[in-house]
């Protein structure tokens, strides 16, 4: 039976990247409106997951506020693939 | 949601409700970048049209320039797109698929003024074909990505219209602005208002695409 990857085994880390692995890119208060998570939360398992190289993100500028962009990677995408594919033997789906 | 560890079941609980919810908002765009543009389009022509044929003065054509007012359309939909957080793999798609588009109109352009200037060949009138040919390809390209029936057919009868008025210009006929720039008029209400209209209706209903 597979392993299942720890860093994507956690609620809100595997909320991110099941919205990413739909989505180009999503901004910062997108992911928060949609995980119900609190900000300081959702920063620190952002910079984890890209930390791991599974997701991109990208810091800039709207006029004066400052706007985070995630993305998918293709290392994340693979590794939500196999995560999937663990979760399927352990659950015999 | 909270940085806590789940059991298998949960985990795929929590991927399914991800993605369904997420799907829902894929959704097709409201339509008013295309109708605007359709709008602008063909008030430009139609102000060109009148001025041409009521003074006869070519120097009109220079109102042509009044399309470039298109790019605050552009501004207001990447300020939308900002503002609704994400950017769905169909967005990325209809952004990216107007780029080659801007490129090959500078391209045409630059190849008209080089003609112009150092050959002192008149090809200008190539130009005209340009928004038939390359508009219309990625308006049809646009209407199967985004699922709008109008878009597609437009497009097509856009890039035929295209290729006919190349083959006109080929055998030396005129492109006669009593004639030429009605077709453009229809040809732009074709390729953009009523696509623009029937993304608009699909919009209200509730059309979605993931």
């Amino acid at each position: 039976m597979k392993n299942l990857d720890p860093l994507l085994h956690s609620q809100l880390r595997l909320a991110v990247m099941s919205v990413l692995m739909n989505l180009a890119e999503a901004d910062f208060v997108y992911l928060r409106e949609k995980t119900e998570s609190t900000a300081g939360n959702l920063s620190v398992q952002l910079d984890k997951l890209a930390t791991a190289g599974y997701i991109e993100i990208e810091k800039g500028f709207v006029g004066r506020k400052t706007r985070t962009l995630c993305r998918i990677t293709q290392q994340g995408r693979n590794a939500f693939e196999t995560y999937v594919d663990a979760l399927k033997s352990y659950l015999n789906i | 949601m909270e940085e806590k560890r789940i059991n298998e079941r949960e985990s795929l609980e929590l991927i399914t409700r991800m993605i369904a919810d997420t799907r829902s908002r894929i959704e097709t765009r409201d339509g008013n970048i295309v109708l605007n543009w359709g709008l602008l389009s063909v008030a430009v022509a139609a102000i060109v049209w009148i001025a041409l044929v009521t003074t006869g003065n070519p120097g009109f054509n220079g109102l042509w320039g009044l399309i470039a007012l298109g790019y605050l359309f552009n501004r207001k939909e990447k300020k939308a797109q900002r503002q609704k957080g994400y950017t769905s793999f169909t967005d990325r798609i209809s952004n990216r698929l107007w780029i080659p588009v801007m490129v090959m109109a500078v391209v045409s352009f630059a190849v008209c003024a080089v003609f112009d200037i150092v050959l002192e060949k008149n090809l200008w009138k190539l130009m005209f074909t340009f928004p038939f040919i390359f508009v219309g390809f990625a308006s049809s390209v646009q209407g199967y990505v985004i699922d709008v029936k109008s878009l597609v057919y437009g497009g097509m009868l856009n890039m035929a219209v295209g290729i006919v008025l190349i083959a006109l210009l080929m055998e030396g006929i005129r492109l006669d602005t009593v004639w030429a720039m009605p077709l453009f008029i229809v040809c732009m209400t074709t390729l953009m208002i009523i696509p623009g209209l029937e993304m608009k209706h699909l919009a209200r209903r509730g059309h979605e695409k993931s």
